[in-house]
């Protein structure tokens, strides 16, 4: 950033910084020698292409030789340096002055607009855009007695005929301040006319007329869909048909309903005026202008029934001017199709989601008795005599309602095999705070060993039992007083194997890893950790090994089913709430 | 904007810590993840009207941040996960052209925490129940007002908001020979992030500074054994709606947040793993197509993530 009295290109010296933006500062210069003033715009990064862009609009603004525009002089180069030596305007901006004193009145608005339609034109003739038109960009000069507009700032502007290096838009840009800008332009900034320059003078008028603009200050961050159906606020009552027919024709929605030149729009807007439309053909530095003293200018010599013929645009009714570009309604359809398939594929994916893994009745499907049934085992070989003591279970069957739902289960000393259930027309009747033994009888060969059980206890004290066999799970049945079980191992004294220590292998593909600690009863507890991606997800287990054969728990999730043979524990394991298995395997680590 | 995109890279470097990916830690248990992490940028891609233009920034500016981030099992579906940075930002050259016209004090070297983050995770689809994907939902806090010094600053690691978002996660894992395995997940998220101005120097309209942000991670890692893995990564950031460099205000603090930015970066990480479940990572990003952000940003992470049982079993 330059300091005040540092001297450039030896001919200026720099007075003040008057203005900063993301690429460059601008300040008030003097020429050592002359004594002029000027603005010097210096680039705030050394660098070639913005060095090439700078000297770009620089060129662009020099071909344009209008009284109302701020003309661009030199350009300076000292060492690293480059900077465009610009006219010094000595004010306001047009916006600052509504700002502080409010909208003008129909004539000193048209007395206005006259040299700056002037000053578009000429560069609309030149096949340069600005794209960037409004009352922030309009510099007013005070001359005399008059207010003198300076169209400036073509950092954005377009030459339509440059096809070189810099002069290209990117697809879909959005370009412009949006208050100002037609609607085109907020969907492709590259691909524009003349007609949203119109577009931006016709909302400066407005701005001029009402002090607030035709619409809101939205800002360029709301959504596109907004931005392009926001709907302009109404002109004030009182304009000549002519002005207002001209204004609507100007901010028409669709760019080909439009002025295609910033003179066409000064035509049509100043048909009942023809003084003013002489400034706009033959602008100079003295023929427009406002009186300084609160836009007093006095009346506008208006000619009435002596209208020149206009281009003839659609004119847009300005409180309900039609909307739907048909860009707009390609991207609609556009994004309705993509949330369409988006929405199928969701469907799609949990459906095929829910056929491989099918719903199961709800309820428990596996009661705390988990050493009762050995779902997925294979039929362990019958013993001859079937065991008492040790297949116990005790049901608590509390009249209580949530104590019902979840039955209390205590099981007694581990007992393995495959629990078959023998069904009863009816419930054995229980009382309350009563328990339920559940005694040992000879199993029946020919029945299907059911793959999952369950004890239930209802508010009556009724106990039942969920059996299900395969996928299909039939309704509770009573529960019946006997119940057979073949034994795995009819020794009273179980040979446990020793499961205490680390297991590492797969579960299902994924790293799995058990801890367990084993008590001398046979009980296991500890944790199971697979592997998913960059996390470790635990769960707490608990269960018990009888012979070599372990179940665990593993936080209610699932449920592990396994054996140790020849050094490998492994088996399967299944979710809770579902009926499918998964393999796992694992090591001693 | 360099703190825009400090705040990129702060977001894309956890890619080999917790949080990442669908999964959660279980019930009852959590991990601490604890890393170091520097990057380095020297050129900075800007936007002006419409032309992207790459422009060296001085001799360049670097970081080094400390990060702890503690992740915690409510139930083995839903996690919870808290983030805290540390860095010191500093200019290579505070004296250097860039600084100068920036102003503001914007390369003091800053030393302060960054962004806080508090999220959460609900394990929607859990792959070992027998999704064929896992999916979770998440939400996330993001706190800069406690941690900005000024905004100003170039420097500055806090951006002196509040934000909220939403998170999508997509991931799958599997099997690869007898030992190894496989996954790769897809996080999408967006950032609802609380303005701190609506009004902007040189623009008339409203502007809501900053912007909301759309968010993308795509990684995946293969693992021939329990104990290595390696993959590629991808992150991505986007913030449409905003100013181009060349429309911003040099003169005013929120120059930097306003802009609109858009940032793709890939690299890669590698994770060791202990049989404890102890894991170290190490990753590495660099920039590959920017909008109004650093260019060349390249980012190095080094962590160790520990596992902790924080329900008494």
């Amino acid at each position: 950033m330059l300091e005040a009295g540092t001297k450039v290109a030896e001919r200026y010296v720099v007075e003040a910084l008057i203005g900063s933006g993301g690429l460059a500062h601008v300040y008030r210069v003097r020429h050592i020698e002359l004594g002029s003033a000027h603005a010097l715009k210096v680039l705030a990064w050394d660098t070639p292409a913005l060095a090439a862009r700078m000297l770009r609009e620089g060129r662009i603004q020099a071909q344009l030789r209008h009284p109302n525009l701020v003309r661009v002089t030199d350009v300076l180069r000292d060492g690293s340096l480059v900077a465009l030596l610009m006219d010094y305007i000595e004010g306001q901006t047009l916006e600052q002055r509504i700002h502080e004193r409010g909208a003008m009145g129909l004539d000193d608005a048209l007395r206005l607009m006259a040299p700056i339609l002037g000053a578009v034109a000429v560069a609309h003739d030149a096949k340069v855009l600005h794209r960037d038109l409004k009352p922030a960009n309009v510099l007013l000069e005070q001359r005399g007695s008059t207010l003198n507009p300076k169209v400036t700032d073509f950092g954005i502007a377009k030459a339509l005929a440059d096809s070189g290096e810099g002069a290209s838009t990117r697809p879909n840009a959005i370009l412009g301040t949006p208050e100002y800008m037609a609607p085109e332009q907020f969907l492709d900034a590259g691909h524009v006319t003349p007609a949203v320059d119109v577009f931006a003078l016709g909302v400066m008028l407005q701005y001029c007329l009402t002090g607030t603009g035709a619409f809101e200050a939205s800002g360029a961050d709301r959504p596109l869909v907004e931005l392009l159906m926001r709907q302009p606020k109404p002109l004030p009552d009182g304009l000549p048909d002519s002005v207002y027919a001209a204004v609507c024709g100007a901010m028409s929605s669709e760019p080909s309903d439009r002025f295609p030149h910033a003179r066409d729009f000064a035509r049509a807007l100043f048909q009942d005026y023809p003084a003013l439309f002489e400034i706009v053909g033959e602008a100079s530095e003295t023929a427009g202008g406002l009186d300084p003293q609160a836009f007093t200018g006095g009346p506008v010599p208006r000619v009435v029934g002596q209208r020149r013929p206009t281009p003839s645009p659609t004119l847009t009714p300005m409180r309900a001017p039609p909307f739907n570009p048909p860009e707009l309604r390609r991207r609609s359809k556009a994004s309705l199709a993509v949330a369409t398939v988006l929405l199928l594929g969701v469907v799609g994916l949990i459906g095929w989601w829910m056929a491989q893994n099918p719903a199961v009745p709800e309820g428990p499907m596996y009661s705390p008795v988990t050493n009762v049934v050995a779902p997925t085992l294979p039929p362990i070989p019958v013993a001859a005599q079937p065991v008492v003591d040790d297949t116990v279970v005790v049901v608590d069957a509390s009249t209580d309602a949530a104590d019902a739902a979840e039955p209390t289960v205590v099981p007694r000393p581990v007992m393995d095999g495959v629990a078959e259930i023998q069904r009863a027309e009816s419930a054995p009747e229980l009382e309350p705070e009563s328990a339920l033994e559940i005694a040992v009888a000879e199993p029946d060969a020919e029945a299907p060993a059911p793959e999952r059980s369950s004890l239930q206890a209802d508010s009556d004290g009724v106990a039942d039992v969920v059996v299900e066999s395969g996928v299909a799970s039939p309704p509770p049945q009573p529960l019946t007083s006997v119940v057979a079980v073949r034994e795995a191992n009819p020794e009273p004294d179980v040979q446990r194997a020793n499961l205490e220590g680390r297991w590492v292998g797969t579960a299902d593909g994924r790293p799995l890893s058990l801890s367990l600690r084993q008590g001398i009863d046979g009980t296991l507890n500890g944790n199971a950790r697979f592997t998913l991606g960059t996390t470790q997800r635990s769960f707490t287990v608990i269960g018990t090994v009888s012979g070599e054969r372990v179940t665990l728990d593993a936080g209610g999730a699932f449920r592990f089913m396994g054996a140790l043979r020849n050094g490998e524990l492994s088996g399967t394991y299944t979710a809770r709430k579902r009926s499918r298995s998964f393999p796992w395997s694992t090591t001693r680590d | 904007m360099i703190r825009a995109m400090f705040s990129v890279a702060m977001l894309c470097s956890a890619t080999a810590s917790a949080g990442s990916g669908p999964w959660v830690v279980g019930e009852g248990n959590g991990t601490i993840y604890s890393g170091l992490e520097s990057q380095r940028l020297t050129n900075l891609a800007i936007t002006v009207d419409d032309e992207r233009l790459v422009i060296p920034v001085g001799e360049g500016l670097s970081t080094f941040g400390v990060k702890a981030i503690g992740a915690w099992g409510l139930t083995n579906r839903i996690e919870i996960e808290g983030e805290v940075p540390w860095y010191r930002v500093h200019a290579n050259r505070s004296d250097s052209q860039l600084c100068a016209d920036l102003g503001l004090r914007a390369c003091a070297t800053t030393k302060s925490i960054g962004l806080i983050r508090l999220s959460g995770k609900y394990l929607v689809f859990d792959e070992l129940l027998g999704a064929p994907v896992s999916v979770s939902i998440g939400g996330e806090a993001r706190f800069g007002d406690f941690t900005e010094d000024t905004r100003a600053r170039i420097t500055n690691v806090g951006e002196g908001t509040f934000d909220l978002g939403t998170w999508l996660s997509v991931g799958r894992t599997g099997a690869l020979g007898s030992i190894g395995s496989y996954s790769v997940y897809t996080d999408l998220g967006y950032r609802y992030r609380f303005a701190k101005t609506t009004t902007f120097p040189n623009f008339t309209g409203n502007l809501r500074v900053p912007g909301s942000e759309y968010e993308a991670r795509i990684a995946s890692l293969v693992s021939p054994n329990p104990y290595f893995g390696v993959g590629p990564a991808v992150n991505v950031l986007w913030r449409p709606r905003g100013l181009d460099w060349g429309e911003v205000d040099l003169t005013d603090p929120d120059r930097l947040s306003a802009l609109r930015v858009f940032n793709l970066r890939a690299g890669g990480q590698v994770i060791l793993r202990s049989r404890g479940g102890i894991s170290v990572s190490a990753s590495a990003f660099g920039t590959v197509w920017t909008v109004n952000n650093p260019s060349d940003v390249f980012v190095v992470s080094l962590g160790a993530q520990v596992p902790i049982a924080l329900k008494d079993r």
